[in-house]
């Protein structure tokens, strides 16, 4: 579908574009639009690839640059801080974010500043320094939202890769993205920016799901929705494991 | 080998968790305790999250129980009795128990408390029983006979709902084991372990069993009670992965069973010694790590955990 909609698109760009040269738009599509978490799941890779829509690509091909970013599920995500009192560490402080999203993955054709000025990526919340989530007004949230982004980053849920989009020729591109195994499951979005000197002049988005599979599909659905059963089942079968071995070890004395 | 874990959600190496479960069932057919205070940090070492790590610990500390149960039952070391008493505390304790995390969890002190708990229990314990066990080891090296205890009457036969035990071959109160009970299923609910630690030392010097009954008693008892704990955390919290649980399992029975022989050969003065060494050793290690400065001053709480 997303293919036929790039051929259509490309079919029908070239004759909606101005005179001047000057109306470029791109669209883009992934390798897979659902990667199914299985029990072999180790994490996933997948390429987003697209076509700057030109008149003539080739016209200010230097002056483009393109930004990818795929993000995951936003949900409320609690930032505690440690403090020292009477010589033991504990937590004496947290502030939380709304809207943070579980997987955040930037890719561009060159390094973000060389990209555009730092008001227009701070305006559309391009990078991870430029994310504005909705936290408690207190002057030190900066520090908390450093913290939550080092923690991640350490992680592979947060991660930037300046200059991973390949352009081949002056109108087609292409980026690998790579997730770890502990991604969350739920419904990301990818989002592919097209920037003119500067000026970002065209976004085209995408969506992608992830979604447990199989057994793990299975299990998951059979702990949170049939949570009682689930629960005797866990210890009928943990007692047979253990009667089991006994029973195995017996017959070898 | 990977796999993924649809609970804990993350890949993990089967190896390692076979391993992990092994080792902890090993120890806890060696001294009868249920390794849970192994367990928990040993999962949480790899990056599963505290609540998946206590529930999941749970329910293989009943399968490796069961099958400790078993080999015990054939030699006829399990007080059955004594057990149904214990088991009748602890059930009240360990509903405490897990009530009171879940308005800790509210608060963000849960870890605070967990590891403070470990320390103050697994300290003041472990040293009561490395204490003992080198004064035992040492008169038994200048050859002197130990006190004939049978005979001694304290406080503990003063007390009224007497019952007779007739595989401990006592006749004594049952509110010491009530009580006993209701503090190892408390400290069951809050810490994620079986309690076997407590149960043993206690069984030992406060309800004055015979060793010989000790281990299968206590590991009917801490069966019971994770049996109990692995049912309210995956009702209730929705957190026992039971493809993680199965690995363990697999692991900790196969150790338990090791461990159970092993331990039958070492004379239980040093069997003592060791376990003591072992609880003061990891009571140690998170005493240190309370007062280290940590790495990172701030730090993610898991999903689901605010405030």
């Amino acid at each position: 579908m997303r293919r036929l909609a790039l051929i259509l698109l490309a079919l029908i760009g070239p004759v909606a574009a101005q005179d001047d040269g000057q109306e470029e738009s791109l669209v883009a599509a992934l390798t897979q639009d659902v990667v199914h978490i299985t029990s072999n799941f180790t994490g996933a890779e997948f390429v987003v690839y697209g076509a700057i829509e030109a008149r003539d690509a080739f016209i200010g091909a230097s002056e483009r640059d393109i930004v990818i970013i795929v993000r995951g599920p936003e949900v409320p995500t609690t930032v505690r801080k440690r403090g020292r009192v009477s010589g033991i560490w504990l937590n004496t402080d947290a502030a939380t974010f709304d809207n943070v999203p579980g997987f955040y993955y930037l890719a561009s054709t060159a390094p973000l500043d060389a990209i555009a000025a730092p008001a227009v990526l701070k305006r559309k919340n391009i990078g991870l320094a430029n994310q504005n989530w909705t936290g408690p007004k207190r002057r030190d949230i900066g520090e908390f939202q450093k913290a939550l982004i080092r923690s991640r980053t350490a992680d592979h849920l947060f991660v930037e890769e300046e200059g991973s989009v390949e352009m081949n020729g002056a109108a087609l591109f292409q980026t690998r993205i790579v997730m770890p195994a502990n991604v969350p499951v739920g419904d990301y979005r990818v989002e592919a920016y097209l920037f003119r000197n500067g000026q970002e002049i065209s976004v085209y988005s995408a969506t992608l799901v992830i979604d447990k599979l199989g057994i793990e599909r299975t299990v998951y659905n059979f702990a949170t929705q049939r949570s009682l059963f689930y629960a005797l089942a866990a210890i009928v079968i943990a007692v047979l494991m253990g009667l089991g071995a006994a029973f195995v070890f017996r017959e070898k004395e | 080998m990977q796999i993924y874990l649809p609970i804990a959600e993350m890949s993990v190496s089967i190896w390692l968790i076979l391993a992990m479960g092994g080792a902890v069932g090993f120890v806890t057919g060696m001294f009868g305790v249920g390794g849970g205070f192994l367990m928990t940090p040993f999962l949480i070492f790899t990056g599963i999250s505290p609540a998946v790590a206590v529930a999941t610990g749970a329910s293989q500390i009943v399968a490796s129980s069961v099958s400790g149960v078993a080999a015990q039952a054939g030699r006829k070391s399990v007080d059955f009795k004594m057990g149904v008493v214990l088991v009748a505390g602890g059930i009240p304790g360990t509903i405490i128990g897990v009530w009171i995390v879940s308005l800790l969890k509210a608060s963000g002190q849960i870890d605070l408390v967990i590891k403070l708990a470990y320390v103050g229990l697994l300290g003041s314990i472990g040293l009561l029983m490395l204490s003992e066990a080198v004064r035992t080891l040492l008169r038994a090296r200048k050859a002197l006979p130990a006190k004939a205890r049978v005979t001694q009457h304290y406080w503990v036969h003063g007390l009224p709902f007497k019952l007779r035990f007739r595989v401990s071959k006592l006749y004594i109160s049952a509110l010491p084991p009530l009580g006993l009970g209701f503090l190892s299923g408390f400290l069951s609910g809050i810490m994620g372990i079986g309690g076997g630690f407590i149960m043993v030392p206690a069984m030992i010097y406060i309800l004055r069993m015979p060793a010989s009954a000790v281990i299968g008693t206590a590991l009917f008892q801490v069966l019971c009670i994770t049996a109990l704990t692995t049912f309210l955390h995956a009702w209730i919290n929705q957190t026992v992965d039971i493809i993680l649980a199965l690995i363990l399992m697999a692991g900790g029975v196969i150790g338990v069973q090791y461990g159970a022989r092993v331990g039958a050969r070492i004379r239980s003065d040093y069997l003592r010694l060791m376990i003591s060494l072992l609880i003061v050793s990891m009571a140690l290690r998170l005493a240190v790590e309370l007062v280290t400065p940590p790495a990172d001053l701030y730090e993610i709480a898991p999903v689901g955990e605010t405030g």
